[in-house]
């Protein structure tokens, strides 16, 4: 059902902007964050990281995975909590997706117009890790008691991504097996229909001389965009690459425009038939200073570009980078960590780490509350954008964002967000206030 | 700060032993072979497929980190291992750029201990902090194991990784967390100890050695330490050195433990060799205590422009030291960054790695030297492989095992 591709290779020249840099980002009047909250204020302890949300049947669904797959340690769990529109937390004790032992980790979650569909990757056979998902529903029952495989071939499926159209879910992770030498992941996918994975196993959707890592997958109203991480060797960034999966389950390349290459997010708006993709870099030698990229892309390919400017100075290297997106019926946005730089070595050492928005027009990608700059393939590397003149007197003069949350020493970390519509939407992290306590907490925004 | 043309894969790699089946994984691991390194059969052994901030742990040939470590060091020197003891060369440990440490054994590669946090608490690993971040060129070597406990000199204090009988991984401060200095002469409890300076080296023994105040300390496993060599005394030796070779130079005060990348390592004969991206580049402390300063300490007019060449290796800077060592009869080597060359440290001359693997003189703007293939190198020696330093933060990196063929194409 899925054709496996081939992607070409992207060339390993550096992207080039187009700049206009008197160009700069509206005020951000338009956003206004809530208190931020516990999402499981009965629980008094929490080792909770990675969450993941997604909005359906009037609530969030927020997933997280509990524990930390170490050596020694035999179980982490995934859990799951509710919560309203307003930010209510609706389960404040959250409850568990899967029950069977073993690790589990980094789970996913989307709506497929009926219930939620959580995915995870999971090491319960001790041999490799699996893809597995489960069925939560709206009312926050799961339908799926340890959940089924989706993908539990020898070798590893991990990274699992998820998005529906209303009706399929489109698992997409990254895969490895010994059939497949050298060792690189390819990605994989299987659309997920009634609790049961349309093609067991999975099919390949994408191969490269380089693993393909980590993919982020949305629906933009005609077939599925997936973004993953091209994990090329050396210095080079793991440069995003994309490919399309349409509804009859045909992978083809999806050539949009370059994106950055250290982390990236993805969100969609199906109605208008865009995919918005948000990604960052940043210089590990010298500057340290992050550089955002944010596109929306059509179906066919095209799309716009902005270069993001005001929002992070610097970032410390050594020191993952994350961000989230989604579509809330009127815009975009994106929420991206931000880093206070102190220590011993200022330059390598986060103590406060503090969450930032920005509203991205639909359109184009141009930030609404942080200064931006059209970006082009064509003629300017984005360095310039960081490194003239009037490059820094531009990003001097940018608004610098939203900020959603921050608190002197504390880390807000691995942000998530998904939309309801109506121009709110709900931004989890994962709030880390002391030796191993990491909380869910969440924001409500809205415009 | 230019970065290596060379930059491609990540490599590091460790020894196998012959025979020492059921360690390491298994075929399908397919033996391929590159360039240079006729002679030898290679085989995968772990990859880290790429820097995606979300480490995977499991069947080695299949994890995913925050990057290997930039090198991985011979077996026959202990003092420098990431390997857990002489009992198995194939025990490897190694941290990442995420101050994640990580265990390579029986075919699977787990992190142990620290979630990429910055700090100092201790306790079960999966809380563990540390600040050791993985500096450029050098974050490997503040690290020591023996058996299933790690040592790690951490912004001052010396930390211990240690597994516990259920499997599962704690960390405990064992020197720095108090206030105490250690008086010239005296002995003293390592957990009394205030801050530590940067290097660690630990010998057969179990005796560990650290740079403290700008000398070096030496801690038995009892936890007792003692004065291998006082900061003052140091400096009384180097002074010994100018006098004797250029009297008219000004004698520069150094301290031990102090630059980027510092590394110990306790050779057999009981002398401790240390270096770096430092000043002196290597010198050793003998057994009897003495410092002698063996690259790169004669004075800044002295100091050749090349990196290899004819004469005293005092005046022979290596560059941006990508990894050092000790190799056989106690002679120092560095990996340069650029250019990318092998450089070996004799008596009255460098040498440099050739392309043929050998160590010779080439003129000085030859480009015949050996440049690792992906970032591979290897010690000329023999019996053993290292990696070099990589492409920093987004490379894939792979392990490599190495085994040498005999004449004949079986291992040896």
């Amino acid at each position: 059902m899925i054709s496996p591709i081939v992607v070409v290779p992207r060339p390993s020249s550096s992207i080039v902007f187009l700049l206009a840099l008197a160009a700069v980002g509206l005020a951000g009047e338009g956003l206004t964050v809530g208190k931020p909250f516990d999402l499981t204020p009965e629980l008094a302890t929490g080792d909770q990281r990675w969450p993941a949300i997604a909005a359906g049947g009037g609530v969030y669904l927020v997933v997280w995975q509990e524990g930390e797959a170490m050596a020694g340690v035999r179980d982490t769990q995934i859990l799951a909590a509710r919560v309203a529109p307003d930010g209510k937390p609706l389960d404040p004790k959250g409850f568990p997706v899967c029950r069977a032992d073993g690790l589990k980790s980094y789970p996913a979650v989307s709506f497929d117009g009926a219930n939620f569909l959580v995915v995870w990757q999971d090491y319960r056979g001790k041999r490799d890790w699996d893809a597995y998902a489960a069925r939560v529903t709206p009312e926050g029952k799961v339908l799926d008691a340890d959940g089924f495989a989706v993908a539990a071939v020898e070798g590893n499926q991990i990274y699992p991504s998820v998005a529906s159209d209303g009706k399929r879910s489109l698992v997409v992770w990254s895969d490895v097996r010994p059939s497949s030498p050298p060792e690189l992941y390819r990605l994989y996918g299987s659309f997920v229909q009634d609790g049961k994975p349309v093609e067991p196993g999975g099919k390949e959707l994408a191969r490269d001389k380089c693993s393909l890592l980590l993919p982020h997958v949305a629906y933009d109203g005609e077939g599925f965009g997936i973004v993953a991480g091209h994990a090329v060797p050396g210095w080079q960034p793991a440069l995003p690459y994309a490919i399309r999966v349409s509804a009859d389950g045909q992978a083809q390349p999806w050539k949009i425009p370059p994106f950055l290459g250290w982390t990236h997010s993805v969100a969609s708006d199906p109605a208008g038939k865009r995919f918005l993709v948000w990604s960052n870099a940043r210089g590990e030698h010298g500057s340290y200073q992050v550089w955002y990229l944010a596109g929306v892309c059509q179906p066919d390919g095209s799309g716009a570009r902005h270069a993001v400017l005001g929002l992070q100075e610097r970032h410390p290297p050594r020191n993952d980078l994350w961000c989230a997106a989604a579509f809330d019926g009127k815009s975009f946005v994106a929420v991206v960590e931000q880093s206070s730089l102190v220590g011993e070595n200022p330059r390598h050492e986060p103590v406060s780490v503090r969450l930032v928005a920005t509203r991205l027009d639909p359109a184009d990608a141009r930030p609404l509350d942080a200064g931006g700059t059209p970006a082009a393939a064509n003629l300017t590397d984005l360095r310039s954008v960081y490194h003239t003149p009037a490059g820094k007197e531009a990003k001097a003069k940018a608004t610098p964002g939203v900020q959603v949350a921050a608190e002197p020493g504390v880390q807000l970390r691995q942000p998530a967000l998904a939309s309801l519509g109506g121009g709110k939407s709900l931004v989890v992290y994962s709030r880390h206030a002391g030796v191993g306590r990491f909380k869910i907490h969440g924001v409500v925004l809205e415009q | 700060m230019r970065l290596p043309g060379w930059v491609g894969i990540v490599l590091a790699c460790a020894t196998a032993v012959a025979g020492e089946q059921g360690v390491l994984p298994p075929p399908p691991f397919e033996p391929f072979k590159t360039k240079g390194f006729e002679g030898w059969t290679l085989e995968h052994v772990a990859f880290t497929q790429g820097h995606t901030g979300k480490p995977v742990g499991g069947p080695a040939r299949w994890a995913v980190g925050g990057c290997l470590p930039y090198a991985a060091y011979p077996a026959d020197q202990p003092g420098r291992l990431y390997t857990g003891d002489r009992e198995s060369d194939t025990r490897i440990y190694f941290s990442d750029q995420r101050r994640q440490f990580w265990l390579l054994e029986k075919g699977e590669v787990w992190p142990i201990a620290g979630m990429g946090d910055v700090g100092e608490a201790d306790g079960p690993a999966i809380h563990a902090q540390f600040h050791y971040s993985g500096v450029y060129g050098g974050h490997h070597d503040g690290v020591v194991a023996s058996g299933h406990t790690v040592y790690v000199a951490d912004n001052g204090r010396l930390r211990r990784i240690q597994r516990g009988a259920d499997g599962t991984w704690a960390v405990e401060t064992a020197a720095g967390k108090g206030t105490k200095r250690l008086p010239p002469g005296q002995t003293g409890v390592m957990g009394d100890l205030g801050r530590i300076g940067k290097g660690l080296g630990m010998d057969a023994k179990g005796n560990a050695y650290f740079t403290m105040d700008g000398g070096l300390v030496r801690a038995s496993p009892d936890g007792q330490v003692a004065w291998l060599i006082t900061p003052e005394k140091v400096n009384a030796d180097l002074a010994a050195v100018y006098k004797q070779k250029w009297p008219e130079a000004k004698v520069p005060r150094i301290a031990l433990g102090v630059g980027e990348g510092v590394g110990l390592i306790a050779w057999a004969d009981g002398s401790v060799y240390g270096g770096g991206r430092t000043w002196p580049s290597a010198w050793k402390v003998t057994a009897a205590g003495q410092f002698v300063p063996l690259v790169n300490y004669a004075p800044k007019d002295k100091v050749m422009k090349t990196r290899w060449g004819p004469g005293d290796p005092a005046c022979y800077e290596p560059h941006c030291s990508m990894g050092w060592g000790v190799g056989a009869g106690g002679v120092v080597w560095f990996q340069n960054e650029i250019p990318f060359a092998r450089t070996r440290y004799e008596a009255d001359r460098v040498l440099v790695l050739q392309k043929d693997l050998a160590w010779g003189l080439l003129p000085a703007d030859s480009r015949d030297f050996f440049v690792p293939p992906e970032s591979l190198s290897m010690n000329a020696e023999g019996s053993i492989a290292e990696g070099n330093a990589p492409g920093p933060f987004h490379s894939r990196s792979a392990w490599i095992r190495i085994r040498r063929l005999d004449a004949k194409g079986g291992e040896r």
